[in-house]
């Protein structure tokens, strides 16, 4: 057990190191543009198909599921209100990061991983340049540029499924189901959304960074930190959602 | 060959967890010469190699290169000292998502501020220099292992280190292409001046390129000195190794 929670602690201690040296690096120059770019493309390119498809699926879901539970009460009216709020509050942020989570997330794990295996890590350090920089600084900022616009990308995909499911359904007019949505969100709520994935992108990157740039004992010791990272970064999205959804509660309203 | 000392390993300890690696490596290389490292697989070769640069830290102990002492220097002094010394490590470790050119301007990018053309003459002088010319644009998966260390050295000649420390550089390769990089690491030698240090299973290439040898064994030079001199010590183990040696390579490997 204590060995457990050593582990735990100097996880967490060689997190905040990294990304305390994130922060310092992403500020000093040169920027280092190319590489950001790059990351840019394979993070959101990387991303743009899964996130879609959760988007609309789940969209649907939600539409079809409270046409199902309202219909009882006389509620369909309100349908696109509770579509709208749970995707652009909840939904939306939460699902597409886990989906980041386990896509880019162990991408870089797996990157990086096999990249410090194979020395090159030590390369670019004996090259007199600095991994943080190099490799760190590029993932970290493109997931946090990406990860929110992928957010809002689903957000409109998925209450775009809502709506084929409550015109499908119940035969509600587009135009309708599009006004109570306007009329339902509120800037706080596109804002606690974006604030959200921000955070949960800083938590994927710096997660994934960490343990790739970590990785012992070869191709074995990628596999296995690849699925740590699907796993820590999973669980730890869901456990802050909860603190940064209190949070903005009592900051925005 | 000099009398100065160019690169100083004094007491260097080094564990990770409870495992020592290190346990108090004392080595002395004088500018211009060319010392082999021999000892065992796992016996800490490629450990001792990264300290000389700063990739790891001693737990106990102190590396000099020239006047300055390694592990005191922070991130700038580190710099000047990988400008000096450079590494060809045990893979090759090129850059796998660049391709031969990129991986071999990397540091003259990262340290000078040549333009593109003058980088691009000094890759193609490089690449010459190791008898490799025209693979820029190739990615290094496209070499095949004998390549994949040249490119490697030219990556790291690049810059005109004035020590070179290399990694098995003959280890896994058929003994024609061996011989090869022997032949160009002896040259080097003899028109750079450069100080080196090479660590390395093959006795052949030790033979062939050494000025002294030095033995590590349990986490100590067990012995250092010239071939001769080794080959009528008292260190059975060592006579052992040297007279088993040349194919040795790979196949010692557990
Ligand atoms: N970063 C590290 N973390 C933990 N253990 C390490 C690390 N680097 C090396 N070791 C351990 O230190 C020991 C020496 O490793 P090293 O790579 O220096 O051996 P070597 O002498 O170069 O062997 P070989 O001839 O096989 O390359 C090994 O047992 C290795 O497992
Ligand atoms: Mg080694």
């Amino acid at each position: 057990m204590s060995g457990v929670l050593k582990q735990a602690l100097d996880d967490l201690g060689g997190l905040g190191y990294l990304a305390w040296d994130t922060v310092r690096y992403s500020v000093s120059r040169p920027f280092g543009f190319g590489l950001l770019v790059e990351q840019l493309f394979q993070i959101g390119v990387m991303s743009l198909s899964i996130t879609s498809i959760v988007a609309l699926f789940t969209g649907l879901v939600i539409s079809v599921q409270t046409i199902y539970s309202l219909s009882s009460y006389g509620g369909q009216l309100f349908i696109g209100d509770l579509v709208a709020l749970s995707l652009v509050r909840e939904l939306g942020p939460v699902l597409t990061s886990l989906m980041v989570a386990g896509r880019v997330g162990a991408g870089i794990t797996a990157e990086l991983g096999s990249m410090t295996v194979t020395e090159q890590v030590d390369a670019i350090r004996a090259l007199g340049a600095n991994p943080i920089k190099k490799l760190v600084v590029p993932r970290v900022l493109a997931t946090v540029i990406m990860l929110p616009l992928l957010v809002v990308l689903a957000d409109i995909i998925g209450i775009f499924g809502g709506m084929v499911a409550v015109a499908a359904e119940l035969g509600q007019s587009p135009d309708f189901y599009l006004r109570r949505v306007l009329g339902a969100l509120s800037i706080a709520d596109v804002a606690s959304g974006l604030i959200k994935s921000a955070v949960f992108a800083v938590i994927i990157a710096l997660i994934a960074c960490h343990r790739g740039l970590t990785v012992t004992g070869g191709a074995a010791g990628v596999g296995a930190a690849t699925t740590r990272t699907v796993v820590s970064a999973s669980i730890s999205i869901l456990i802050s959602d909860f603190f940064i959804t209190k949070f903005l509660l009592w900051a925005l309203v | 060959m000099s009398e100065r000392a160019f690169i100083r390993y004094q007491g260097v300890e080094k564990a990770f967890g409870e495992h020592a690696v290190l346990r108090g490596v004392d080595l002395e290389v004088k500018e211009g010469e060319t010392v082999v490292v021999l000892g065992g697989s796992g016996t800490g070769k490629s450990v001792l190699l990264k300290h000389t640069i700063g990739l790891l830290r001693p737990d106990a102990g102190q590396v000099w290169v020239e006047d300055e002492e390694v592990c005191s220097l922070g991130e700038r002094g580190l710099s000047e000292i990988r400008k000096k010394v450079a590494m060809v490590f045990q893979a090759g470790a090129l850059f796998d998502s660049m391709t031969v050119f990129e991986n071999v301007a990397y540091a003259l990018r990262e340290h000078t501020d040549m333009s593109e053309s003058e980088v691009g003459e000094r890759v193609t002088e490089v690449l010459a220099q190791v008898e490799m010319p025209g693979v820029e644009e190739l990615m290094p998966v496209e070499l095949s292992g004998g390549m994949r260390k040249r490119v490697a050295l030219a990556r790291a000649l690049a810059l005109k280190p004035r020590a070179l420390l290399y990694d098995e550089p003959t280890t896994g390769l058929d003994p024609l292409t061996g011989h090869a990089i022997n032949t160009l690491i002896r040259n080097l030698q003899k028109s750079l001046k450069v100080t080196s240090i090479v660590v390395t299973h093959d006795i052949l290439s030790a033979r062939m390129i050494a000025d002294r040898i030095a033995w590590l064994r349990d986490g100590r030079m067990a012995f250092v000195g010239t071939l001769a001199e080794a080959a009528s010590s008292g260190h059975e183990e060592l006579r052992r190794f040297l007279e088993t040696g040349g194919g040795i390579g790979e196949s010692r490997r557990p």
